[in-house]
């Protein structure tokens, strides 16, 4: 009786306040539609013949020892670059942490910069370093059979692409372990070995673990990386996707295969989310300690120094020589300074630039502000199915571009919601891919934030939409600018989900540097990279001078 | 402007657990008068101020301000302003922003709003710190900040949710009259939660002692020290001394109770219907029991275990016989001798100071 009066004291008090149980409910149907809906379509259509029931289609591709393959080589590379992208990460991010090496701001940033890169770049690089032109195999060694195509240049351009997620997970691990553990165990009388393996590795299982996971779902998922380098003599699952749906026109095997990739993201994400998460410990308490560099030995910090210098000059080299090639007239065969690609670039890509300019614009703010509005729904407020809110929002982290680009082009090519070839597709593609990031680091920020502060607000008088635009929003502007940054750069970079969305009237930077790169045209195609990655960066700088007082004048005032 | 609580009631449910926080609560306060919560932590007194302020929704229970039921209005249509245990200051205003943030809302001129904020900033005396981020005054002035914040709305009640526990002892003391101060300038009706028993004696003109979600005694200052109607009250607020027994007789003189232990009988007093033969306990203030007979009827023997030397005061602590320890509190201590351990002392309570509750 006392629960059924509660319930009902509950619902009137929602009635008397109705913005937000309209938000609620509009956001669980855009979720429905536009995350929950291709995917159910991708999972019907490869289940079904006929309009029944069947497995039919799955028999037919896991007769076939090709697309077998596809499934295994999927996961032995991200099985791969999972374990050593995450090892690298680790040595950089505790090498930074924990010792006293000079030019830690400079490693830093190289660490971080293959992220404001399309993806599959690395391989482009990888291709004119080591491939059958490659500047250092062919120019300099000779080699001209070097086996760059296939498992290893892939995993090497895989881990250069993802090594700024590792490299940030891990540094934020590491981070917030407390010098002073070290300290308590040398007074207990450690060693500096048993330091580090009994007291620092431990502490970040976690942490490495989540990492290995992250670096899993994305080199699952990866699309452009394969594409260019492994070829037919390495298929990967999305690749394969790919192929049926636009060379055999084969949409049955194409979700098959995309089903067969979405359950292994689909458990790594599970198991980050639920398990690894629960696992965290929390080692910060009040304020932070400076570190006291002791349990790095002199000899070793020279050898971890060494091993982030090769790491740092290996991407750096990668992102050279993109730049390098933009400016020369054939890469491999005639190294003459030109400008002539950009020409080319302009001549044949001006309309592309505009669009994925204009998409992304568009995609951004509103991914950015529904992320902030979710974060702010899941951490404020109570309502029934918030849990089934917070992992459907959150699912497109885990869920493969192919997969969704292969739902989108079944889900909506017909009325009412006919959007397949327009602008529109591709800006809800990108809102919701790309609002995980926003939602997360909202949810982040605001459990960070006294909730008696909005409390403060309503008390004074204020409705839900005053307190979130005058109170909440405010206070998150580090997260939404984030999610802003981020959701920008990943517009910009997208390619795995847009290839299967872009149309004659709507085409992307990306998708032409892949056709660019896919016909030889390399040093066409990095000029396409070149202006992409000014793009971006101008795009930054504006974000940075316009928001500079505001910005710092919310970082100081948070406690 | 009263405020009528009238059989609140809050489940909590979390993983299918019912854990009830609040119940049987009923409590009338009239306009202008300030209203403890007191209890220790987990007693529901939180709770019961939330569901005032329109954060909780009560399990059942009505609330009524004014004879009208606001139970289910949103916190921000109550006329009701809440000063937070954290402040709650808004990070990206200044001081006078923060102050007229509920007035803007208001849809007031600009005239208006100016006028009353100028003159709670003069009330809580923050003349010249209009202009500075709450990161950028002090703790008592973040303090004051919060409470000009509530102050401004002019609201009908206005809500205290523990708040000087974050600043030290010495400004605590400042606030707290300063708050009392304000509070009876402009007579309004007010809820203060508190754990601190000294903050509470002193500010209010009614106290709520709770525990484990429920209202254990409501009375002013002077009646729930003096007259406690149960051990936990008696026990919650300053030090005391329980010694059971048995009522004996009732007579014009008082209670007397025969204690089995020590096989005396005490006499003493109450307000409870207590009859001959009921088991009771006898509540007796440490500061109320002397060396000197002087006409007191009770007396107790025993040993002197330990004592600390307080400078205006000494705690002693005497053993009977019965292993029983009595906390004695003796002032003065300028003109008499230090006491010696493990010396027999014999020491003498009046009935004024043995209160008498049923078990």
């Amino acid at each position: 009786m006392a629960i059924s009066e509660e319930y009902r004291n509950k619902l009137k008090k929602l009635i008397k306040n109705p913005i937000i149980m309209l938000l609620i409910i509009a956001i669980f149907l855009l979720i429905a539609l536009f995350i929950i809906f291709p995917l159910i379509k991708v999972l019907q259509i490869s289940f079904t013949n006929d309009g029944k029931f069947s497995l039919d289609v799955y028999k037919e591709v896991f007769g076939n020892s090709y697309m077998r393959q596809g499934f295994f080589n999927s996961l032995l590379i991200a099985g791969l670059t999972a374990l050593i992208g995450t090892f690298l990460g680790f040595i950089f991010a505790y090498t930074l942490n924990r010792t006293d090496i000079p030019f830690k701001k400079i490693f830093k940033t190289i660490a971080v910069i293959p992220m404001v890169f399309p993806p599959f770049i690395g391989a482009l690089a990888i291709i004119m370093l080591f491939g059958f032109n490659g500047l250092i195999t062919a120019k300099i060694f000779g080699v001209r059979n070097f086996p760059v195509y296939g498992l290893w240049g892939l995993m090497i351009a895989q881990i250069v692409s993802f090594f700024p997620v590792a490299f940030i997970t891990l540094d934020g691990v590491i981070s917030t372990i407390s010098p002073t553990l070290e300290d308590a165990a040398f007074n207990l009388k450690a060693n500096r070995k048993q330091v580090f393996f009994k007291i620092i590795l431990p502490l970040s299982v976690p942490g490495i673990a989540s990492t290995m996971l992250v670096l899993f779902i994305e080199s699952l998922a990866d699309f452009g990386n394969p594409l260019i380098l492994a070829g037919s003599r390495f298929p990967v699952l999305s690749v394969q996707a790919y192929l049926q749906i636009t060379g055999m026109f084969d949409l049955k095997s194409g979700a098959a295969l995309a089903v067969w990739l979405l359950l292994p993201s689909l458990i790594a994400f599970i198991v980050q989310k639920y398990w690894v998460g629960k696992k965290k410990y929390i080692t910060v308490t009040g304020k932070p300690n400076t570190s006291t560099l002791k349990s790095v030995g002199p000899v070793m910090k020279w050898v971890l120094f060494a091993v982030i210098t090769v790491i740092s000059l290996f991407i750096l080299l990668i992102y050279l020589t993109i730049f390098w090639g933009a400016f020369t007239k054939v890469w491999g065969m005639n190294n003459q300074i030109t400008f002539e690609n950009f020409k080319y670039v302009f001549d044949v890509g001006a309309e592309s630039i505009k669009d994925t300019l204009l998409i992304a614009l568009t995609s951004t703010p509103i991914s950015a502000l529904l992320g902030m509005v979710i974060a702010f729904l899941i951490v404020r407020k109570t309502f029934p199915l918030k849990r089934t809110m917070e992992f459907t929002s959150l699912l497109n982290f885990a869920v493969p571009g192919t997969v969704i680009g292969i739902g989108y082009i079944l889900a909506f090519n017909s009325k009412p919601l006919m959007l397949t070839g327009t602008f529109i597709i591709l800006v809800i593609n990108f809102v919701f891919r790309y609002v995980p990031v926003g939602i997360q680091s909202g949810v982040a920020l605001l459990g960070q934030i006294d909730p008696a502060i909005e409390e403060a607000a309503y008390t004074l008088g204020a409705d839900d939409k005053t307190v979130f635009s005058k109170i909440t929003l405010p206070l998150i502007t580090p997260a939404f600018f984030s999610a802003l940054v981020y959701s920008f750069v990943r517009s910009m970079t997208a390619i795995s989900a847009a290839i299967f969305l872009v149309s004659a009237n709507w085409n992307l930077m990306t998708v032409q540097i892949l056709s660019q790169s896919d016909s030889g045209r390399l040093s066409e195609a990095c000029a396409f990279s070149v202006i992409l990655i000014i793009i971006i960066f101008a795009f930054m700088g504006i974000l940075k001078l316009f928001l500079k007082n505001k910005i710092s004048l919310v970082n100081s005032n948070q406690r | 402007m009263s405020l009528n609580l009238v059989n609140l009631k809050k489940v909590f449910k979390s993983d299918g657990v019912e854990n009830t926080a609040v119940e049987n609560f009923n409590l009338d306060i009239k306009e202008g008068q300030l209203v403890t919560f007191l209890g220790p932590s987990g007693c529901g007194k939180t709770t019961t101020l939330r569901m005032v302020s329109g954060f909780e929704v009560p399990s059942s229970g009505k609330i009524l301000l004014d004879g009208k039921d606001i139970t289910n209005d949103p916190p921000n249509k109550r006329d009701i302003s809440m000063m937070f245990q954290s402040y709650a200051l808004f990070p990206h205003m200044n001081v006078r922003e923060n102050i007229e943030f509920g007035l803007k809302l208001k849809k007031m001129s600009k005239k208006e709003i100016k006028v009353k904020a100028d003159k709670i900033i003069e009330l809580t005396g923050l003349s010249g710190m209009e202009k500075r981020n709450p990161d950028q005054i002090s703790g008592g002035q973040q303090q004051r900040v919060a409470l000009a914040r509530s102050l401004v709305m002019e609201p009908k009640v206005l809500l205290f949710d523990e708040p000087l526990s974050n600043l030290d002892a010495k400004l605590r003391e400042n606030m707290r009259l300063e708050i009392r101060r304000i509070q009876k300038e402009l007579n309004i009706t007010s809820i203060y939660v508190t754990h601190d028993q000294v903050e509470a004696m002193s500010i209010s003109d009614l106290i709520v002692i709770m525990d484990k979600g429920k209202i254990m005694q409501v009375g002013n200052p002077y009646e729930i020290y003096v007259r406690p109607q149960n051990k936990f009250v008696a026990d919650f607020i300053g030090n005391v001394n329980f010694i059971s027994g048995k009522v004996t007789e009732i007579n014009e003189n008082g209670i007397k109770v025969f204690n089995a232990e020590t096989k005396k009988e005490f006499t003493g007093y109450s307000n409870q219907n207590i009859k001959t033969g009921d088991e009771v306990y006898m509540v007796i203030r440490p500061e109320g029991i002397y060396t000197e007979k002087e006409g007191r009827e009770n007396s107790l023997t025993g040993k002197i275990e330990k004592y600390v030397f307080l400078g205006s005061n000494i705690e002693l602590d005497l053993r009977l016989e019965t292993g029983k320890i009595i906390h004695i509190n003796e002032y003065n201590m300028v003109e008499k001798e230090l006491p010696v351990t493990g010396k027999e002392l014999e020491v003498f309570f009046g009935k004024k100071n043995n209160w008498i509750i049923k078990k």
